[in-house]
């Protein structure tokens, strides 16, 4: 399906456009400049002798530019049009677009061309809940020719400037100007749009980028180094060669959505993971973690910011408002209007259950790829600050296991990544009561105690609670076990509910469970078998529920679509029970997918089956890119290839299935130094074979 | 801190333990309504103290005596107070803002039990 809608990026910057490069924002459209989740232009429209260029067809192959030819045409005829518009765009503070206006006709010809311009800076749930300002918006044309459009309430100040290399007459609708061309002649003007965040200072933010641009004097300079970055960026990672060519563009693809979804702020050291275009640009603890999870082989420097940044937020006071408990890591930060004046809990909100145990699980991963003990070790305290919410705040009740109830008025009801209202339902379809302990919750804290205990044995030296995490993790296991496995079904159950029953509908969590090792070994080959039955495998991927439960809906965001991040996890849970042709005919399907969404996995997509379309169907309000969509292929890759490392060495034991002849994976970096992975395909899935 | 400081002049001799500092080892500087208040040293303990001056990696530079205070006692989050444009960073702002989150945790400029400036 061919998007109306261009979508530009730069980690939590962006221009969402239509094709023409047109930006009206409207309660349907949500085309704007972001930054900072705060709409800085909400109205951009080009007219020319006040008619709109039509359009001859949009370039956006690289993630920060586009390019959008148009032609001045009347009604839908473009025959004879002597009039070309090129605009060519990128995304840096704000965005930078070179206007190119050329006469193809043998006379010359007189020109208004003009720029609407206006800025409601509207806050990101403003947008989307359609919420009214509560500020005073303001604009003026300043005696330099810039056109400054600004909001303010209290101290909260925004400002968008427009300052144009050409002069203009600068009104309250925007920028004019009045040419005339010669036969075969070209008039252009650079347009530069930008995004202030603290009018009247500089602040720390302003200051690193005007470091920045000291050192790039001109804009194509700016965009040379953003090219520069991502060329640096895919030839740090390990190269992919594949006898599927399609999973090469796949692989491509994924590393430059990485590139693409890198958040800076100026209050992080370094760039993370934003969670997905439009609405996620941001960071997101669970999102992030696992996105940097994912991407550990191939991009190991997301995890080490991913750590740093979310280890400054965790939290260190109870707070029911945010949902926070000390030790929680946080589930989002916001920056916008809502956010600062307290409507809105997102400063960060910290309603997730599952931050806390990923954000341990992470940091054990990390250590092992990276050999950085430095980094953990500044992290001890932190590390044990998390292990403690987990016992004390994340069981609110002691049973053991962790549960989660929002305690805010604007909280989340579900605190796990299924977080819809509708997700954790019984199997006829009742919604289960609170609080709720979801499987793999406990599946997480099982791991991250596990992991704790390694590091606490070998890094921190702590044998005593190395020990006592071991036995904590042990018994933990052996519970659940019983508590949350359903004889009948042959599966766990999804959770418990508010009165410890079982929460018994069939879904993908159990796949996680896999990833997590809590799963004894004999329920691990039942739930390998009903993952990949045709209730829960749709022949594209594992379904989040299965065909036949009450609440079964192919479309249902998470109680029927088929989320990728969730099958990679899944995947690479399969491998970890010894489950190899599982794990390569779950990947390879979910890669095919890939292939038809080209080349680039979305949030979700429906849950028909294979057998009904020969595609797979989109899910209508899917993010795209999303960054653990992004970073599935990545662990599916892992999983193909069976890369582990026990932090000395790196262990390479392909499982490919028949369609893939063979896929080279050339160094990959740790503390083994460089090493290529190979694995080709036999008759049956590969045995082990030694590290390249 | 600071905000029984200015008025009273004895801030910059109160010293003791900032439990949430543990860990760091630096100075920052301090301002507030736009004059320094003074250089907070952190040793590795999470011992603080106000020194005259020393290298400082960042700079909190707080509108008020009133804002500062109601960031010591945790009652106004770092973030919304930035977002707000009542407090600004300088220099290396993870470490500010660590430093903001660390004083939220207790300090021996606000009384534990009143939440009242030592």
């Amino acid at each position: 399906m061919i998007s109306d809608t261009i979508s530009i990026l730069d980690g939590n910057k962006f221009v969402v456009s239509n094709r023409e490069g047109d930006i009206e924002a409207t309660p349907t459209d949500n085309h704007g400049l972001f930054l900072n989740d705060t709409r800085f232009l909400s109205r951009w429209v080009l007219t020319v002798n006040g008619m709109r260029p039509k359009l001859l067809s949009v370039d956006d192959t690289a993630y920060f530019a586009a390019q959008h030819f148009l032609a001045l045409a009347t009604g839908t005829v473009y025959v004879d049009s002597h009039l070309t518009v090129v605009r060519r765009r990128f995304v840096n503070g704000g965005f930078h677009e070179e206007l190119v206006v050329a006469n193809h006709d043998q006379e010359p010809i007189e020109l208004d061309v003009r720029i609407e311009a206006d800025a409601d800076f509207a806050d990101l749930f403003e947008v989307k809940d359609k919420l009214n300002k509560k500020g005073e918006l303001y604009r003026r044309a300043e005696a330099d020719g810039t056109l400054t459009l600004g909001y303010r309430r209290d101290r909260y100040c925004r400002e968008t400037q427009v300052v144009s290399s050409k002069p203009a007459q600068v009104g309250d609708g925007g920028l004019s100007f009045h040419i005339r061309l010669e036969p075969q002649a070209e008039w252009t003007t650079s347009l530069d749009v930008r995004a202030v965040t603290d009018p009247g200072q500089t602040n720390i933010d302003d200051r690193n980028r005007l470091k920045e641009a000291s050192l790039l004097e001109t804009d194509d300079e700016t965009a040379r180094a953003m090219t520069g970055d991502l060329r640096a960026w895919i030839k740090d990672a390990p190269r992919l060669s594949c006898s599927w060519e399609s999973l090469e563009h796949t692989y491509r693809r994924s590393l430059i959505d990485l590139a693409a979804l890198r958040f800076r702020s100026g209050i992080f050291p370094g760039a993370l993971p934003a969670a997905g275009l439009p609405w996620f640009m941001t960071v997101f603890g669970r999102d992030s973690l696992l996105t940097s999870f994912q991407a550990l082989p191939f991009a190991p420097e997301l995890a080490a910011t991913t750590l740093n940044s979310l280890s400054l937020l965790q939290a260190r006071r109870d707070d029911p408002f945010r949902d926070a408990e000390p030790g929680k890591i946080p589930h989002e930060l916001r920056f916008g209007e809502m956010t600062a004046f307290e409507e809105t809990p997102h400063s960060p909100y910290y309603g997730t259950a599952d931050a806390t145990p990923l954000f341990l699980i992470l940091l054990e991963e990390y250590e092992r790829w990276t050999g950085d003990r430095k980094l953990v070790r500044r992290l001890e305290r932190n590390a044990r600050a998390a292990v403690d919410w987990i016992d004390r705040y994340g069981d609110r009740d002691g049973d053991g296991y962790i549960e989660y109830q929002t305690r805010s008025s604007n909280g989340l009801g579900n605190q796990c990544w299924k977080d819809s209202g509708d997700s954790i339902a019984y199997a006829d379809g009742r919604i289960a009561s609170l609080p709720r302990a979801t499987c793999e919750l406990q599946g997480y804290a099982y791991d991250a105690k596990r992991r704790m205990a390694r590091l606490a044995r070998e890094v921190w030296d702590d044998p005593t609670w190395a020990k006592e995490l071991d036995s904590q993790a042990a018994h933990l296991k052996r519970r659940f076990n019983q508590d949350f496995w359903m004889p009948e079904r042959r599966a766990f159950a999804l959770g418990l509910d508010g009165e410890k029953r079982q929460i018994d509908s069939l879904t993908s969590n159990i796949g996680h469970l896999l990833w997590s090792g809590i799963a004894d070994k004999d329920k691990a080959e039942h739930c390998a078998r009903r993952l990949m039955g045709d209730a829960l495998f749709s022949g594209w991927g594992v379904r989040t529920m299965a065909v036949g439960e009450g609440s079964y809906n192919p479309i249902g965001y998470h109680v029927g679509t088929v989320w990728p991040h969730d099958n990679s996890f899944i995947a690479w849970g399969l491998r970890r029970y010894g489950f190899r042709e599982e794990a390569a005919q779950l990947s390879f399907a979910m890669l095919e997918a890939a292939e038809l969404f080209h080349n680039r996995l979305p949030e979700a997509f429906a849950g028909y089956a294979r057998s009904t379309t020969k595609y797979p169907v989109e899910y209508p309000t899917a993010c795209s890119p999303q960054a653990w969509a992004t970073g599935a292929p990545l662990l599916l890759l892992r999983a193909l290839l069976g890369l582990e490392t026990d932090g000395r060495h790196l262990f390479v034991d392909p499982a490919l299935p028949e369609q893939i002849a063979q896929l080279t994976l050339l160094d990959i970096s740790g503390p083994w130094g460089r090493i290529d992975a190979f694995g080709r395909a036999r008759a049956a899935v590969d045995a082990p074979s030694a590290a390249g | 801190m600071v905000a029984a400081s200015a008025s009273e002049g004895r801030w910059a001799s109160v010293s003791g333990r900032a439990p949430g500092l543990a860990g760091l080892s630096c100075h920052v500087e301090f301002y507030v309504a736009n004059a320094l208040a003074g250089v907070l040293r952190i040793e590795e303990s999470g011992h603080v103290r106000i020194v005259d001056e020393g290298r400082a990696a960042a700079l909190i530079a707080v509108d008020s005596h009133e804002t500062l205070v109601r960031l010591l006692r945790g009652d106004l989050p770092p973030i919304v107070a930035h977002l707000q444009g009542l407090v600004r960073f300088e220099g290396d702002a993870d470490l500010a803002l660590r430093v903001l989150f660390g004083l939220q945790e207790g300090s021996p400029w606000i009384e534990p039990e009143t939440g009242r400036p030592s």
